[in-house]
């Protein structure tokens, strides 16, 4: 299986490793929303967002980023995300979202976390 | 510290005006010697506030008055959105009963606490003046 969008930097199995933007407003969230939606009509359940090239997001963002994984998890899939900022990774904290999904310093680590 | 060191900007209520709103908040944070992470919270703090004002404040004028001070404590912004103002107590029920109906929004005042060291919020029918401190 292979994607042809920016957002999609591999699949492998039943996971996709997914690049966030700079700035995760409602905009780059709702993108990458879809693109999870496009990805799971095609078996994929694991979605891995890697934030490294991420230097803000912001509440209308993360609110969609949320919406997100209940999919996922309502599909017996997940979303984790890997080399978030310390305020990202706090920001996540503090809305919630790590009682639903997992953040790791690398992709390897988050990639190994499914396999 | 030098009351030249303040720095006032009004941006328009446009997509994305708080990016820069928050390039400021950057260059003084460098200037007083913050840690990487204290300027990301206080940028981040910051876009909350400018996008809770850009989505409620129903300013006539569609523009927000921002002011950055710097102190010997650290660096204090004021957000005044000039719009019709709000009564706190009432938004922040109004919030708590969103969340427990599972709505995901309405997370900016509760981040806003978090990422800064002090934060008031003073509104009137004259305007909501949002005024948060990140120390040193």
């Amino acid at each position: 299986m292979s994607s042809d969008s920016p957002l999609v930097s591999s699949v492998v199995g039943e996971t996709a490793v997914l690049q966030s933007q700079s700035y995760v407003n409602d905009k780059a969230a709702d993108a990458l929303a879809q693109e999870c939606q496009k990805l799971a009509a095609e078996g994929i359940r694991h979605f891995i967002i890697n934030m490294q090239d991420s230097k803000m997001v912001n509440s209308i963002g993360i609110a969609v980023v949320i919406e997100m994984i209940e999919k996922a998890i309502e599909n017996n899939g997940s979303v984790s995300f890997c080399c978030a900022s310390p305020t990202i990774a706090k920001t996540f904290q503090i809305m919630g979202l790590r009682q639903l999904s997992a953040i790791y310093d690398s992709e390897e680590e988050a990639i190994a976390s499914i396999e | 510290m030098a009351e030249d060191s303040n720095v006032d900007l009004s941006i328009p209520m446009l997509p994305d005006m708080e990016l820069t709103a928050i390039t400021v908040a950057e260059s003084l944070g460098v200037f007083i010697g913050l840690d990487t992470n204290k300027i990301d919270e206080v940028k981040m703090a910051l876009i909350e506030a400018c996008i809770n004002a850009f989505e409620h404040s129903k300013s006539p004028e569609r523009r927000i008055d921002l002011n950055f001070q710097i102190t010997d404590r650290g660096m204090t912004i004021s957000i005044n959105d000039g719009g019709d103002g709000f009564d706190l107590d009432e938004a922040k029920a109004r919030i708590a009963e969103k969340r427990n109906k599972g709505q995901k929004r309405g997370w900016g005042l509760t981040l806003m606490s978090e990422l800064m060291d002090e934060v008031e919020v003073d509104s009137s029918t004259n305007g909501t003046l949002v005024t948060m401190t990140k120390y040193r």
